[in-house]
């Protein structure tokens, strides 16, 4: 019983992220949030398996691109 | 096409080559893919004859803009490029229209921006909603003069994404 809502929960989640809206916010001085529907494709073309949400690093410094690590930090962004 | 005063165009004799600086949102394709015809360093930064002609249209389609655009000089040729291009732009139309559950395309680009096509909202850091938009590029070398838009400057700043 608890498995099959935990299955309808999971439903109804990816139906309202399907409808809803895909956000980028900008995170002054740090990371870009992109969160709803989106695919990411690495710089080799192929899929990147992400969830539902990313940082994506802005600041150029991270070590772990295109995710941020944090190196922002003590790099900065030109925001 | 809307003419501005930056716009260029460079022909080969076969092809001419349409270059709109305004459209660009420097998502690299043409000087990563065919540095020998789309070099920035150089001044013209289209040489017309650094590669066969479908080699340069193949490269000209991957431009995700108008920034890079083209015509045959011959009238008959363009007549079947026109029909493409409706076709094309048929498609593009109903894919636009079936696009509210498509996923919104996050592509990044080595040595360069994030390019991003699909439906979207841009928001800032303080949670005001700045535009809605279906294709842009988003920096992350650190030092566009345009933030959060990629303006290019990735390249005179000699980032490498491979490290
Ligand atoms: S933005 Fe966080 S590491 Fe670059
Ligand atoms: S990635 Fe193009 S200006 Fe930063």
């Amino acid at each position: 019983m608890m498995e099959l809502i935990g299955r309808l929960v999971l439903r109804v989640k990816n139906n309202f992220m399907e409808k809803s809206k895909t956000e980028f916010i900008i995170i002054k001085n740090g990371p870009l949030h992109v969160k709803g529907n989106f695919t990411l494709k690495g710089t080799d073309g192929k899929l990147i398996d992400v969830v539902d949400e990313v940082y994506l690093c802005r600041c150029g410094a991270s070590k772990n691109k295109p995710f941020c690590d944090g190196s922002h930090k003590t790099h900065g962004v030109n925001d | 096409m809307a003419m501005d005063s930056n716009d260029r165009d460079y022909t080969n004799g076969e092809i001419t080559v349409f270059w709109q600086p305004s459209k660009c949102i420097h998502a690299t394709t043409c000087y990563r893919e065919l540095i020998e015809v789309f070099n920035p360093r150089n001044r013209p930064w289209v040489n017309m004859d650094g590669a066969p002609t479908d080699r340069i249209i193949e490269i000209i389609n991957k431009c995700p803009t108008d920034a890079l655009t083209y015509r045959w000089n011959d009238s008959e040729k363009n007549k079947l490029l026109e029909n493409l291009n409706d076709e094309k732009i048929s498609q593009a139309l109903s894919y636009e229209k079936s696009q509210t559950d498509t996923p919104v395309m996050v592509q990044v680009m080595k040595d360069g921006p994030y390019v991003v096509q699909g439906n979207f909202t841009i928001i800032g850091s303080t949670g005001n909603k700045l535009k809605s938009m279906s294709m842009t590029s988003f920096c992350r070398c650190g030092v566009s003069n345009n933030m959060p838009f990629c303006d290019g400057t990735h390249r005179k700043a000699g980032f490498t994404s491979e490290k």
